[in-house]
């Protein structure tokens, strides 16, 4: 009992150290850069002419110090952000002052967590599915052409494929919008609104998808798939006569499933950092597409909380798996 | 429509796939059954109906019942945020005064300037501003029968309100008011005297449309007991023709429907054409691109050469500034080029800054920039856009004098008639300096600089010289080029010069602070003949704010090395002239003068804006030189009356649209009126001060102001101590934070390490 105590104890130490040192990691390294959002916002002024008395200017640059968070040292702010974050305070936006953070990111995470969740799940499924059958059959000439495909696909960038679909399926042939999260005006909850917001949703997961499919989740379980059917109890099975099905549900599948799972956790704790450049090709609405503009606006504060959202994910997904892990795994159940 | 298309390619699709999984057997199914559940999927999808193509419409509204424009600031953050006052600035900051179409639909504005005369508009205000004799007080009449949308009258009552409302809410709201208001009254219902703290006879500039973000009256009934910072005013109620009628949840599109009981409908007879206008944002550049040519977007902002291109190729109904190529509008406010930080060495020397300016070779950078379509960029040696107006005003009269520094008015002229530039036949005296490498190594030279043993140059005190150039990346892509181009020409004359393009953040903070030795800066706005409205007011360094330890702020003459007492002398005499007088226009020709004469920024032209409108669906666009009613800029405010002006082609299928639409009439006026001292005494109904009284009150509160200056700028330093971010203690406080997690983190992995060997 004392040592399951110390297992989850030295786990949860682990998770909070991942995220203090997260978070003091994201503090420092916007405050690196060359970059001053106040300052940034009175030369955009400057740059776009408008009318502004001399005086009220110099005003506006201490009160939005003041606002912003920016007045005092390093420590002191760096204090200040502890204060917020341990009251659930993620402060305002400064690119979008003054509205709190928290409401722009929850305007922004049901987007991103339908789209990721449901294009990292189906592609983990389809991959792993694929990419097991085609290592299993991997003299067939259809596993040949999967793997060829996987091996060009993956290297490709996915926005460039993100393009490329847009061009094909919203302009040559216009089944997709070209961007977007929903076009539909004075409809409440309905089948039409569900299905303007699959298709708005379906470019964006399917340049997710593909890739994913094909490439991550495809060769990793070619390959694990490839290492595991060599080894004895699978030659066994198989000169003991079961039937390919059997080896391959049975033998296989499980085997690789563990490692997958645990990459497929991952995945999903990483989901709420959004899908940045997708987001951005296609105007889509969630978190990544708001980091984005959170990076160039130098909005602190932003950046903070989508990367603490980032974290929190990722460090739960971890800490969970660690603890579920010796429940579902016997051959690493903790002794 | 789209069904042909979608089944045949779709067949193309999936059928090689239905042979593997013939060829497989049942258990290997897999790929083929998930493929067809993709395409399924993608065939439902495809069959959901709607209005056109991927707009957002309401269900059966056909295109031609909506004019679409883009929304050119992305996807808001918050959609539902409609307060026009709490954020500062202007920018995707705010949905209010951005890409929404609240400033070109719905906001309430006391007048417009039209930037293609330099006139004034009265829109709710029923005349110029008339300002007393001493300019601290003036008169705002409003224009009898203006209504909000929700019914109640806009009266003098909602003036006050905002102006009072304004001045007392927190900073940064209202900074303006804070700085420039007195008091507000109602004289009548629709009469407003507002009186100042110092003279100024252009404080109506922060409620006159020039380009973006000027002041709108806020309507008292519903902003008043609101917390100012907190009231999302949502939705907005509106002055204009049209009101909010649906927004987007993801915050890239917002719809607007014609309001039929419009107070402009009744006083100046005109209704719209469109029923519906619609601000979209359809993504990058590509995105735009693909949607105008598929006649999903009839107004855009500019796109990227390659993108134009595209564009140009295949829609044959396009129109920009001209009905037909070229297209490009080339009289952007803000002339483009470099900027020197004039408080650095070397660049505080007029000299060297001349001379750099002679290693140029502008016929290279002129022609660089002439688009496929053959558009041209307007030349600009000095910091005002090259409007007919501004020709006839500035360069003309000035164009002695720029000669005696080397501008050649025939430099480029050529390459222009060329390419059929606008100005090439009535004005072919837009020129540029002309490259003089000997000059440019004589100022050198007599400055101590030399050339090393491989000819390239050194500074005074033997060190080689190598220039920083700070551009632009990922925005205003046209300056970026012109950093590579000029890079490569003072290259060429023996200067190491390294570009260095920063994203919009980074660059802005460059500026504002002036760290940077030369920049693509654009430090020289303009857009009407006053030319004070656009930054005229910094060249005079009793606004200058120096920051300890640094070059100040980066605002063109604010780096100057030291104050130009002309300078000072010309904008304080400017502060207190009628701005439409020709005192005026001699002062500003002065300043110019003394503009050329040091050369703090070296401006080429205005860089040409690929502002696209769609000729499918509606026309009547303004285009030079045949229909130019006004600037062709979607995103500006002043695009309400390209709104008011559009008709529908017929082309595109209508239900209630507007098919031959009255024309707006509405009289252009002089920026302002000044009153004598009896027609002030009979608006207000008491004496202003005699005349002899009144410069001396004028020159106390100048020196009143001075002195609150200097105040701020001890308040400024003292404060940036305290602002300055200590890299040294953040550096200490991350590597401290960096080792306690270290060693707790050691500690705990040899506590789990110990106990491990018992397993």
């Amino acid at each position: 009992m004392s040592k399951l105590l110390i297992f989850i104890a030295s786990r949860i130490v682990a998770f909070v150290l991942t995220v203090v040192i997260g978070v003091t990691v994201v503090f420092v390294i916007p405050r690196l850069l060359p970059y001053n959002p106040v300052e940034a916002q009175i030369g955009f002024i400057y740059s776009i002419g408008q009318f502004y008395d001399p005086t009220a200017i110099e005003s506006l640059r201490q009160t939005l110090y003041e606002l912003y968070g920016l007045k005092g040292n390093p420590v002191e702010q760096y204090i200040g952000v502890w204060r917020r974050l341990l009251t659930l305070d993620l402060g305002p936006s400064i690119m979008s002052f003054p509205t709190p953070v928290a409401t722009l990111i929850s305007i922004a995470l049901p987007w991103t967590l339908g789209l990721l969740t449901l294009s990292v799940l189906i592609s983990w499924t389809l991959g792993n599915i694929i990419g097991t059958i085609s290592s299993f059959f991997s003299h067939k000439r259809f596993s040949k052409v999967l793997t060829g495909m996987a091996v060009i696909l993956y290297p490709v960038p996915y926005f460039i494929l993100a393009l490329v679909l847009m061009f094909v399926f919203a302009f040559l042939i216009p089944i997709f919008p070209l961007g977007g999260g929903i076009t539909i005006v004075g409809v409440g909850f309905s089948l039409d609104l569900v299905l303007n917001l699959a298709k708005h949703a379906a470019l964006p997961a399917i340049s997710i998808i593909i890739p994913g499919t094909l490439g991550w989740w495809f060769l990793s379980s070619f390959t694990l798939t490839s290492q595991k059917k060599t080894e004895d109890f699978v030659r066994y099975a198989e000169l003991k006569g079961l039937p390919n099905g059997v080896v391959l549900k049975r033998y296989l599948i499980r085997n690789i499933l563990m490692p997958q799972t645990t990459a497929l956790g991952l995945a999903l704790g990483g989901i709420f950092s959004g899908a940045l450049l997708t987001e951005v090709v296609y105007a889509y609405p969630g978190l990544g597409r708001l980091l984005y503009q959170a990076i160039i606006n130098n909005d602190y504060n932003m950046i903070m909380g989508i990367s603490l959202l980032s974290i929190l994910g990722v460090s739960l997904a971890t800490l969970l798996l660690d603890l579920l892990y010796p429940l579902i795994d016997p051959t690493v159940r903790y002794r | 429509m789209y069904c042909g298309k979608i089944y045949g390619v779709s067949g193309k699709i999936y059928m090689p796939l239905i042979i593997n999984s013939k060829r497989m057997n049942g258990k290997k199914s897999y790929i083929a059954i998930s493929a067809a559940l993709v395409l399924v999927a993608a065939l439902a999808l495809s069959a959901v109906p709607v209005s056109y193509g991927q707009l957002p419409l309401p269900a059966g509204v056909p295109r031609g019942d909506v004019l679409v424009i883009e929304n050119h600031w992305g996807t808001y953050a918050n959609p539902n945020n409609w307060n026009p006052i709490a954020s500062p600035g202007v920018g995707p900051a705010s949905i209010a005064p951005g890409g929404s179409g609240y400033q070109q639909l719905c906001k309430a504005f006391l007048w417009y300037i039209n930037t293609s005369n330099s006139m004034l508009i009265p829109w709710i205000a029923a005349e110029p501003p008339i300002y007393s004799p001493d300019f601290t007080s003036l008169i705002v009449k409003l224009r009898d029968g203006v209504y909000w949308n929700d019914g109640k009258p806009l009266t003098a009552e909602d003036v006050v309100f905002t102006l009072k409302y304004l001045k007392e809410a927190p900073a940064p709201i209202g900074v303006n008011e804070k700085a420039s208001v007195k008091d507000a009254r109602a004289l009548d219902r629709l009469t407003v005297l507002i009186e100042l703290l110092s003279p100024n006879p252009r404080w109506h500039y922060f409620y006159a449309v020039i380009i973006y973000g000027a002041g709108g009256i806020l309507p008292k009934h519903i902003w008043e007991g609101k917390d100012p910072q907190k009231f999302e005013n949502n939705p907005p109620t509106c002055a204009g023709p049209y009101n909010l009628r649906a927004v987007d949840p993801a915050g890239n599109w917002f719809l607007w429907e014609r309001f039929d009981n419009w107070w402009g409908s009744k006083v100046f007879g005109v209704v719209p054409a469109a029923k519906y206008v619609l601000y979209i944002n359809h993504g990058p550049d590509e995105a735009k691109a693909l949607a105008m040519t598929k006649h999903e977007l009839d107004a855009l902002r500019t796109l990227l050469p390659e993108q134009a291109e595209l564009v140009i190729k295949n829609n044959p109904y396009l129109k920009g500034w001209r009905a037909s190529a070229p297209f490009a509008w080339p009289l952007d406010p803000c002339v483009k080029g470099i900027a020197f930080q004039t408080k650095t060495p070397p660049f505080d020397k007029r000299e060297v800054r001349w001379a750099l300016a002679y290693a140029i070779d502008y016929r290279t950078i002129y022609r660089a920039f002439v688009g496929i379509d053959k558009s041209t960029p307007t030349p600009a040696a000095l910091p005002v856009i090259p409007h007919a107006a501004d020709i006839e005003t500035y360069y003309i009269p000035l164009l002695d004098y720029l000669k005696q520094y080397g501008y050649d008015p025939e430099l480029v002229l050529d390459i222009a008639r060329e390419n059929n530039a606008w100005w090439v036949e009535k004005y072919p005296v837009l020129g540029f300096w002309k490259q003089d490498l000997a000059k440019a190594e004589q100022l050198l030279t007599a400055q101590g600089f030399k050339r090393g043993a491989d000819g390239k140059w050194l500074m005074p005190d033997g060190t080689p010289w190598t220039i920083e150039i700070k551009t632009t990346s990922g925005f205003e892509m046209e300056s970026q080029r012109i950093a590579f181009l000029v890079a490569d020409q003072w290259r060429a004359f023996g200067i190491d010069v390294k570009v260095t393009p920063l994203e919009s953040g980074p660059f802005s903070t460059s500026y504002s602070i002036g760290d940077f030795q030369v920049g693509t800066f654009w430090p020289g706005c303009s857009q009407i003949l006053d030319l004070y409205a656009n930054w005229f007011n910094r060249w005079s360094s009793k606004y200058w704010v120096q920051k300890k330890g640094e070059g100040g702020h980066g605002t063109g003459w604010n780096t100057a090395e030291a104050p130009i007492q002309e300078l000072d002398r010309i904008v304080d005499e400017l502060e207190r002239t009628d701005p439409g007088s020709p005192r005026a226009f001699e002062l500003y020709r002065e300043a110019l003068k003394i503009w050329v004469r040091d050369l703090p920024w070296l401006g080429f032209f205005p860089t040409p804006f690929y502002t696209f409108q769609d000729g499918y669906a509606w026309d009547n666009w303004p285009t030079f030189p045949e229909n130019y009613y006004m600037d062709p800029v979607s995103w500006w405010s002043q695009h309400l009356f390209v709104i008011l002006k559009v008709k529908p082609t017929g082309r595109a299928p209508t239900k209630d649209a507007i098919m031959d639409p009255k024309p707006l009439r509405i009289a252009n006026t002089p920026l302002v009126k000044i009153a004598t001292a009896a027609e002030w005494e009979s608006l207000v109904g008491r004496a202003p001060p005699a005349a002899g009284v009144t410069t001396v009150t004028l020159r106390e509160t100048v020196t009143q102001r001075v002195t609150e200056l200097r105040t701020q700028v001890v308040t400024q330093v003292q404060t940036q101590t305290v602002t300055a971010i200590d890299w040294g203690t953040l550096s200490g406080v991350a590597a401290a934070v960096g080792i306690v997690l270290l060693v707790v983190g050691i500690a705990v992995g040899r506590a789990l390490g110990r106990r491990r060997p018992a397993q």
